[in-house]
């Protein structure tokens, strides 16, 4: 374990690490919460839970990483996956919740902006399915590019630019009237 | 590892404005400096414990497992021998039960009948509410 081995290694070398570990946290936390965020629904809660576990297992596999680009992809990529995970889990907590007590748990989001545009944008996007949900969120939303969103994913490039498309379509038809709104304000 | 956003080349212009807006609105609110020091201690706070769980995880294991079968072979001493076609009643789930509900229960298993009216056992509240749902 990274924990263990940061403990017997010298000292000079577990405070390197320590450090490296902070500009770490530092320099992607706020990236990683907005990721995490957008992929389980506007959840704050669900979101810090999300990147704090992919935190630690970064911290236990900083010593096998060199570059911190490397380091990044990897730690995005759990994001992805620790996103999806509660995603499914919290279908299944719904599923059940609705079935024993006739109602449904709601996510707890902090209201700012619009928070009913933002509503409207998280049922659209929850329409959508997981692949394209998190293809559209990582490119149009995060900025990755598509190679980038495909390693994240784990999915060929072709396959994500396929689920981006169809995420699109969705997201228009879905929001139709911000769409047209966009399309008639242009020359 | 962030790059310019390539992938917007190919969307026209509409599209662009509509992705925009979306992601525009579509953000959690900033991290207050607070809540990064609340995250950041509760981030390190896990850190901390971490260790101690997985060193202890492999110690408890085996006993986990030793206890495990241990409940698994004391439960199989004490169960009662398997059913072997004949009625068996056992006394503790008599206990508790009311005449007319054991007749109910146990009745048919001893004699083996098959379909009887059981409204001249029952109580009258239950009859009341037969006649309303059985047309009685």
């Amino acid at each position: 374990m990274m924990e263990e081995a940061l403990v017997q290694e010298p000292p000079a070398v577990a405070l390197e690490l320590e450090q490296r570990f902070h500009l770490f946290v530092a320099s992607h936390r706020e990236r990683a919460r907005r990721l995490a965020w957008r992929l389980v629904g506007g959840d704050d809660a669900a979101a810090e839970d999300v990147i704090q576990e992919a935190f630690i297992k970064a911290y236990r596999a900083l010593g096998q990483f060199r570059e911190e680009a490397s380091l990044a992809t990897w730690f995005y990529r759990i994001v992805v996956r620790q996103a999806h995970n509660y995603c499914r889990w919290r279908t299944v907590r719904e599923t059940w919740s609705a079935l024993w007590q006739g109602g449904l748990p709601h996510a707890a989001a902090q209201e700012s902006g619009d928070p009913l545009l933002r509503r409207r944008i998280a049922k659209a996007l929850a329409q959508l399915s997981h692949s394209q949900k998190e293809a559209f969120v990582l490119v149009h939303m995060e900025g990755f590019s598509v190679r980038e969103a495909s390693a994240l994913m784990g999915k060929p490039e072709g396959t994500v630019k396929s689920h981006l498309h169809r995420a699109l379509q969705g997201l228009r038809s879905a929001l139709a009237d911000l769409a047209e709104d966009m399309g008639g304000n242009t020359p | 590892m962030t790059q310019p956003r390539d992938e917007w080349s190919q969307l026209d212009h509409a599209e662009e404005q509509f992705v925009r807006r979306l992601a525009a609105h579509y953000a959690p609110k900033p991290l207050t400096p607070a809540r990064r020091v609340a995250l950041d201690d509760a981030l390190w706070a896990r850190l901390q414990r971490q260790p101690r769980q997985t060193r202890l995880t492999p110690a408890l294991a085996p006993v986990a497992v030793a206890m495990l079968l241990a409940c698994l072979s004391w439960s199989g001493l004490f169960m009662p021998p398997a059913h072997q076609g004949g009625p068996s009643v056992s006394t503790p789930a008599m206990s508790g039960t009311e005449p007319w509900e054991y007749e109910l229960l146990y009745s048919r298993e001893l004699t083996g009948t098959a379909e009887h009216d059981d409204g001249a056992i029952l109580p009258d509240d239950y009859l009341v509410i037969a006649r309303v749902f059985l047309d009685k």
